[in-house]
């Protein structure tokens, strides 16, 4: 599906010719069905890791509008943060296999809870909600596993989910 | 793609120049086409390029577009996406180059036309930098932000997997790659427009939300790609500096507005120091310093923080220092406006030890270090500038015979105010908040108090005020009591009100201080720098006689004393010569045990009255001025024997490097610890002897 991407993203891009509008990429990721192996599984951990620290920037730029109560700035960052969840972070994490998988279970729990935290400062207490219902149901019997929550520190994760909860509603 | 291929080596110019050679065949199509390798260039720079361009093509850029995409070309070109798309940069790039917002219109109206074919990443970048660049021309500053994150979004982010696969595959410079090979130019035309462009306009507000993807483009992106832009040619170091500021302690809780204006105002303060060391006050440094201290204001009134205006005041307080020294330096007054003052800055100072009582981490600080850090930048620039302006008043007390008055209870002012803010906070438990080198700042402004009143004023001083400027002298030498002027200052200030006989009542507790100091003896024995000279010095001051010596002898007059003293033992040896004589002459007689006259027995209450005969007179005399020899031996013994001790510690002080010249310059010598150590040492003394009385 990447390279299908890449190929759709290349055939029309030099030349005046408008490419075919099936071969253009649309704004969401691919999401794969079946495990990935090989370089596709490398790049995706990249692609994974980078969301994350694109997330810890967010977390950062968003501390900093709360703190010096920028509504406007909050609202134009707010639509921004919410569209990447959506368009960019939500397949990322769409999976099922990649939270059991070796390579993956780690960056994908950091990256969930990235997300929570995320929508906890977005005040949308419901769908934190719900990726802490996604993240009990994916890591249910691996609550010691070590996961990067808050930001910056590290703690098993079923710790984190208790922080997590005791943050909703506080925001 | 082949054109950035041929000039990937060219690397000792500005990327932006890199298409420069390679138009030989190329046409204004292919050029634009290109256009985002080139776009952020300067105005300048960029008109020289499509100027370069215009020989090549054989046509300017703007009768090209004039013709290729004036009034109804663009129509025969139909729904060609490409053609408008080229249409919309040349006019872009005209704008840029030429200032013409006309252009920009043109601009703006013709991408608008491919607003439903934005599926295209090429047509959605162009899209949203031409109305990212309208917003700022208008500043539209809320529209700039959105075009720029709706930019990230919907261009950057879609081109980023596909990219690192091209690239893994070393596909990435292939000619098939199209606009995803583009990304790393992108990133940096994103990152000249948020850093550079929107300052160049002035754009100076609301520009927060922008920090997370200066943050995304500082990690791992601009920069990262050295093969396609070589990292010295990018502007990574540019971004490295403000990202810095954005997380470091000098931010304002990490916004990109305050980071952006403060770094504008340090551009100014910057070119405004060199013109002042270069020129001295001419009108164009006038000038400078009035651009710097406005663009100092901006960045306070973007301070939304306590931390932000301890940031801007550090910054400011040194550049009013700066111009203190220079007109002292220069000996000119120039009147420079600026809204900041020193009890501004002792204001934010106090308000920020306050709050950080409570919560320092609410401050905006990631460490405790970090907070204290920006307190003690922010005192030590107070204290700078307070010594800089009084010794600037002082300078012009000397210079303006008839308002020496004046400017130097000016500077008496300024010194007292820094005693102040030092006693209200090293005196408290907020002394963690005062840097070390602030202890000898104290020293400093005491004996200028003291200093300014008693050798700078030329009026009248009120009782009080001699009073006062003589306990400053104290008060510095409990501070700083290694300065050996200092002692016969204080005995100048003494005399003056004819209490010279006070002078070691005054200056033994500070000379005491040192003696049983365990701070002192730990540094000495540790050989800490300075340590040999304040052994000399501590070892003057266990001694009285020393200390007398340092209060009233002058520096120069030594070797009279040293003459003093041997005038004083050849006095001795004279006197011990007339006694061993008299001892003799005594003894010839033959009687060694002659009572005093007035025990002769005549003096007897019920003696019979005898006449003494001549020899027993003789011996009375002898014996009488045999006891006041011996008494003048012993006195001029002793008298001998102290100037033996005393002197040659007293010129040892003498010999000592001057510790206080070295202080001054160098505000972390270690020594500066040593001093806070003493004075909390001595604050501990006092109040465990007021407990126990």
């Amino acid at each position: 599906m990447t390279v299908l991407a890449i190929a759709s993203l290349t055939s029309g891009c030099v030349v005046s010719h408008k490419a075919p509008p099936d071969l253009l990429p649309g704004d969401t990721a691919a999401e794969d069905s079946a495990p990935l192996g090989g370089e596709a599984l490398t790049q995706r951990k990249h692609e994974m890791r980078r969301a994350y620290a694109d997330m810890v920037h967010f977390d950062a730029t968003l501390a900093t509008l709360h703190h010096r109560r920028d509504k406007n700035g909050l609202v134009l960052f707010s639509r921004f943060l919410d569209t990447y969840l959506g368009v960019h972070v939500d397949p990322l994490l769409a999976g099922e296999w990649q939270s059991r998988h070796p390579e993956l279970d780690a960056i994908d729990a950091n990256l969930r809870f990235a997300k929570a935290e995320l929508l906890i400062q977005l005040r949308s207490p419901r769908r934190a909600q719900a990726v802490m219902d996604e993240i009990q149901r994916r890591f249910e019997g691996r609550e010691n596993m070590l996961i990067d929550y808050p930001f910056g520190e590290q703690r098993a994760l079923g710790e984190g989910l208790e922080l997590l909860r005791d943050r909703k509603w506080r925001g | 793609m082949r054109t950035k291929r041929w000039l990937a080596g060219a690397v000792s110019i500005p990327w932006v120049w890199m298409l420069a050679a390679s138009a030989v065949a190329e046409t204004w199509p292919s050029y634009l086409d290109y256009a985002y390798v080139y776009s952020s260039a300067d105005a300048d720079a960029l008109r020289a390029r499509l100027d370069e361009y215009g020989r090549d093509a054989g046509i300017p850029l703007e009768d090209f577009t004039a013709k290729q995409y004036g009034p109804g070309a663009l129509d025969e070109a139909g729904d060609d996406e490409a053609a408008i798309r080229r249409a919309a940069i040349a006019h872009l790039l005209i704008y840029l180059s030429a200032g013409d917002p006309d252009a920009l219109d043109e601009s703006v109206d013709t991408i608008r036309e491919l607003e439903d074919q934005l599926s295209r990443h090429e047509n959605r970048y162009w899209y949203h930098y031409i109305l990212a660049q309208r917003a700022l021309e208008r500043g539209q500053r809320f529209d700039f932000v959105a075009e720029l994150l709706d930019l990230w979004l919907h261009v950057i982010v879609p081109l980023e997997a596909p990219y690192e696969t091209l690239r893994t595959l070393s596909l990435s410079e292939s000619n098939s790659a199209g606009f995803v090979s583009a990304l790393p130019y992108l990133y940096e035309n994103m990152a000249r427009l948020i850093l550079v462009r929107s300052q160049e306009v002035g754009l100076d507000r609301d520009l927060d939300p922008l920090g997370a993807i200066v943050r995304m483009l500082y990690d791992g992106r601009v920069g990262a790609h050295p093969d396609v832009i070589p990292v010295d040619l990018s502007s990574r170091a540019y971004l490295a500096r403000i990202v810095t500021r954005l997380e470091g302690p000098d931010s304002d809780v990490g916004s990109l507005t305050f980071t952006l204006a403060l770094f504008e105002a340090s551009k100014h303060h910057d070119r405004a120091r060199a013109l002042l060391a270069e020129q001295g006050f001419e009108p164009e440094t006038v000038k400078a310093l009035r651009v710097s201290a406005g663009a100092y204001e901006t960045a306070l009134n973007r301070a939304d923080t306590l931390q932000g205006r301890a940031t801007v005041y550090a910054r400011v307080l040194r550049q009013l220092g700066e111009v203190y020294a220079a007109k002292q330096r220069l000996g000119v007054d120039p009147e420079i406006e600026t809204a900041f003052s020193i009890e501004g800055a002792i204001e934010v100072f106090a308000d920020l030890a306050d709050a950080g009582r409570e919560d320092w981490g609410a401050l905006g600080y990631m460490s405790h270090e970090d907070y204290v850090g920006t307190l003690h930048r922010l005192w030590e620039e107070i204290q700078e500038v307070s010594l800089n302006a009084a010794n600037y008043y002082l300078t012009r007390a000397v210079e303006q015979k008839h308002l020496a008055d004046d400017h130097a209870r000016s500077a008496a002012r300024i010194y007292a105010r820094y005693i102040a803010f030092f006693h209200r906070f090293a005196a408290s438990d907020d002394r963690a908040l005062v840097p070390d080198s602030g202890y000898f700042a104290a020293y400093e402004c005491a004996r200028g108090y003291g200093d300014a009143l008693l050798a700078f004023a030329t009026g009248s001083l009120s009782t009080a005020e001699m009073q006062l400027a003589t306990q400053r002298y104290v008060s510095a030498l409990k501070i700083f009591p290694f300065d050996p002027t200092l002692w016969s200052g204080l005995t100048s200030a003494l005399e003056r009100q004819g209490r010279e006989s006070e002078y070691l009542e005054l200056a033994r507790p500070a000379a005491e201080n040192v003696a049983r100091s365990r701070h002192v003896n730990a540094w000495i024995e540790a050989d800490e720098p300075g340590a040999e000279e304040i052994a000399t010095l501590r070892r003057a001051f266990a001694d009285s006689q020393a200390l007398v010596y340092l209060g009233f002898a002058e520096a120069a007059g030594a070797p009279a004393l040293a003459e003093g003293l041997n005038e004083l033992e050849t006095r001795r040896d004279a006197a011990a010569e007339r006694l061993v004589e008299l001892t003799e002459r005594r003894d010839a007689i033959g009687r060694t045990d002659t009572p005093p006259a007035s025990l002769a027995d005549d003096d007897l209450p019920g003696a019979v009255s005898s006449i003494p005969d001549i020899e027993s007179l003789e011996l009375a005399d002898l014996s009488r001025e045999i006891a006041d020899s011996k008494r003048m031996v012993e006195t001029l013994e002793r008298q001998v024997e102290a100037r033996r001790r005393a002197l040659p510690l007293y010129r040892a002080t003498l010999d000592t490097e001057n510790l206080a010249d070295a202080l001054r310059v160098q505000r972390d010598h270690p020594m500066h610890a040593l001093l806070r150590r003493m004075y909390h040492e001595q604050r501990a003394g006092v109040e465990e002897r007021g407990e126990q009385e």
